[in-house]
């Protein structure tokens, strides 16, 4: 996900954070503001600095991959001229994602950076069909007046900016359909070549994929000879069904319907030896989907490890419960234990 | 369900299940009140509930598995379709519930809001669903039940509102409270709306017969905050009760019927959601769960109308009210109004919250006379 910073060249540059959504939205926005002709810039990979410079931003109880968004956003007000500030409701009809997620463009513009508010493109990311309290037609009218103000930005008429917006939305679902198809990997993410042992490891793209808050977990498993899945490598449409069979009520959680649906699927299938769930201090929704992430692993007879990931500076007490999880599994399989 | 004779409960807080009981003797369903709180239920809830869940969730569950050791088997619930992690708590319970071998004891009736989605007649089954089965009344008595004890928890709740303010100002300590028990007692025993209306009077001339002491100089304090740890005394260490003693008047955000109560209708706090909302715009630009927008336009409201500080009671890792707090922090900040945030969890004992509270109220009296004294 990153690129190096290239010699101006007279482009706007647009810069996008490589945490929190990124990982679901940073194909959809990179191809929307390429076309309309600016220069795409990712921030640099999370590290101690980004996340004590995001702390400092917002209020401590805040969870942490939100504290690693504002420093990389920090960073990128530095070296761009705009940022797109998402209030980011849902990819999918009858969902949310998180408040602090449909929250944060107003943190961003309103609170923790209002002297630079005039850097950032408000954009809303809403693909619900129905939300309680909102006349018809309204979310539509929304979005249009926002590409309007992001085309002008860009000189580019309404019409042009509506198409790339949706050329991009194109792109963005092929993207998914190439992980679950497994055309493509997630996130360069390595895969062993005999592996004999696959574990799904479960949870928020940006709990997985950031090396610094998940402390290397996909290398380390990868020198361990171990096989990973991951929600993307499911599928949304699968890990949606499964969810929706598995719970009484259908979530209403966009993430956590896939994160619950995926561990009932590959549980199910038999498709994985086991699961390691991680979990960012203090996650709302992920807290409560423990309890039937518990339920459902002990219903199907899987083995189930969860991993909370907190601001921590040592990967010692991860290493050693990883191994451990992954040596009974080799254990049980073996016969040894 | 039939056959047998059910008895129902609500999970504690407030003022809440005598609403809900006043409804339930009307369908003529028996109705078990659920015992107050205390340290050991608290205790008990937050061992079998997730570590990270909110607070409300721990304090909840506890309350439901203590009525079913006291004999309910049935237990309502209000339910929802997010963001807030409130509209899950239903399907929550009864995963643990299960977990420690409750579910044979109690059962988990969640009322789902009229907001799914799905089509009125959805709607109408998912909330009137359980109820209907339960009283075997139709759905319009039902609904007029509830109007009809709607409207006596509204009285009640204006009581409450008088006694936030008198409290503060009585000569004698704990006059007001008495009063107070005894204008709620008398709109309990209220039949009919008649006898209501005629109660309702006589309710407040009880309450303005507290003698005052016209000598002691109050503060006005708006709480805001998240509406289980506002609306549940327990859980707030009595906060208001406390603030009332140091000579604070309280306006508050919430009330019961505030929170059950349609988004648009007159709320016995003041304003209701939408103006909130339009007032929060600046700052929150967009509904963002539970009442995040809500607190936000009601501090306005307050310093708008000049009130002398403003506390924010939230529990941890409560979603909405994290981006709340972000907000209101600048917004009290930018106004000078004094600002009190307090995160309350399994944790948190009462010394440390009198300490907070004693020096937050000497704040907004040095603050209230240095404006006395520019003038």
């Amino acid at each position: 996900m990153i690129k190096l910073t290239t010699e101006s060249n007279g482009k706007i540059k647009v810069g996008l954070p490589s945490a929190l959504m990124g990982y679901r939205l940073n194909p959809l926005l990179d191809h929307f503001f390429t076309n309309l002709g600016a220069e795409v810039v990712y921030s640099e990979q999370t590290n101690s600095q980004i996340l004590e410079e995001g702390a400092a931003l917002v209020n401590e109880n805040i969870c942490t991959p939100f504290k690693i968004y504002f420093g990389h956003v920090a960073r990128l007000l530095k070296s761009c001229d705009y940022i797109p500030a998402l209030r980011f409701v849902s990819e999918e009809d009858r969902t949310y994602t998180c408040p602090k997620f449909m929250g944060l463009r107003s943190l961003l513009m309103n609170i923790s950076f209002r002297e630079q508010r005039d850097k950032f493109l408000p954009l809303e990311i809403n693909m619900r069909k129905f939300t309680p309290h909102v006349k018809k037609g309204e979310q539509e009218k929304i979005l249009k007046a926002e590409l309007a103000q992001i085309g002008e930005v860009f000189g580019k008429t309404e019409k042009q900016t509506h198409d790339y917006y949706h050329d991009a939305l194109l792109v963005k679902e092929k993207f998914e359909q190439d992980m679950a198809n497994g055309m493509i990997l997630p996130y360069d993410m390595k895969q062993p070549e005999n592996p004999d042992l696959s574990i799904g490891v479960i949870g928020h793209p940006y709990n997985i994929y950031d090396s610094y808050l998940s402390m290397n977990i996909l290398s380390k498993l990868y020198r361990m000879n171990v096989k990973v899945i991951t929600i993307e490598m499911v599928g949304k449409e699968i890990s949606e069904k499964a969810a929706d069979t598995h719970m009484s009520k259908k979530l209403f959680w966009n993430y956590e319907r896939e994160i619950v649906g995926s561990v009932a699927y590959l549980l199910e299938n038999n498709l994985v030896d086991g699961i390691l769930f991680l979990d960012s201090f203090p996650c709302g929704p992920d807290s409560l989907m423990s309890v039937f992430l518990n339920q459902i692993s002990n219903n199907l007879d899987g083995k189930l490890m969860a991993i909370v990931l907190a601001e921590l500076d040592s990967d010692t007490g991860l290493k050693t419960r990883v191994e451990a999880f992954v040596n009974s599994i080799r254990g049980v399989k073996a016969g040894v234990i | 369900m039939k056959g047998k004779n059910h008895v129902v409960t609500v999970p504690q807080m407030g003022t809440m299940s005598i609403l809900v009981e006043d409804w339930m003797k009307r369908l003529g369903i028996d109705f078990l009140p659920p015992s107050p709180l205390n340290n050991k239920m608290i205790e008990v809830g937050a061992s079998v509930s997730p570590e990270f869940a909110c607070f409300p969730l721990k304090a909840t569950i506890a309350s439901i598995m203590n009525s079913a050791d006291n004999g309910a088997d049935i237990a309502l619930m209000v339910g929802g379709y997010g963001p807030c992690r409130f509209g899950y708590y239903g399907e929550v319970y009864k995963a643990i519930l299960k977990e420690n071998g409750y579910d044979k004891k109690i059962r988990i009736c969640t009322l789902e809001p009229m907001t799914s989605g799905e089509g009125l007649l959805n709607d109408l089954q998912k909330f009137f669903g359980p109820l209907i089965e339960l009283s075997s009344k139709s759905k319009p008595t039902i609904y007029w039940h509830l109007t009809r004890s709607f409207k006596k928890a509204v009285c009640m709740d204006k009581i409450e509102s008088m006694l936030l303010s008198i409290r503060a100002k009585e000569k004698y300590r704990g006059d007001t409270q008495k009063k107070y028990d005894e204008a709620v007692g008398l709109l309990r025993s209220a039949k009919n709306d008649k006898e209501l209306a005629k109660y309702q009077e006589e309710a407040v001339d009880v309450m303005n017969s507290v003698e005052l002491d016209s000598n002691r100089k109050t503060f006005k304090i708006g709480v805001v905050g998240e509406f289980y740890v506002v609306l549940e005394p327990f859980i707030n260490m009595n906060i208001e009760r406390l603030l009332n003693e140091l000579g604070i008047e309280i306006e508050r955000a919430i009330y019961i019927t505030d929170w059950t109560g349609p988004k648009n209708a007159e709320k016995v706090a003041g304003i209701n959601n939408f103006d909130a909302h339009k007032l929060a715009k600046p700052w929150i630009d967009g509904w963002c769960g539970g009442d995040c927008t809500a607190n936000v336009g009601h501090a306005i409201h307050y310093i708008n109308e000049g009130i002398d500080g403003i506390i924010h009671l939230y529990p941890f890792g409560c979603m909405p009210d994290i981006m709340a707090l972000e907000a209101l922090e600048i917004i009290t900040a930018e106004a000078q109004t004094p600002f009190l945030s307090i995160q309350i969890d399994e944790k948190t004992g009462q010394a440390g919250i009198v300490t907070r509270l004693q020096a937050f109220t000497n704040i907004v009296r040095k603050e209230t006379e240095k404006i006395w004294h520019a003038i």
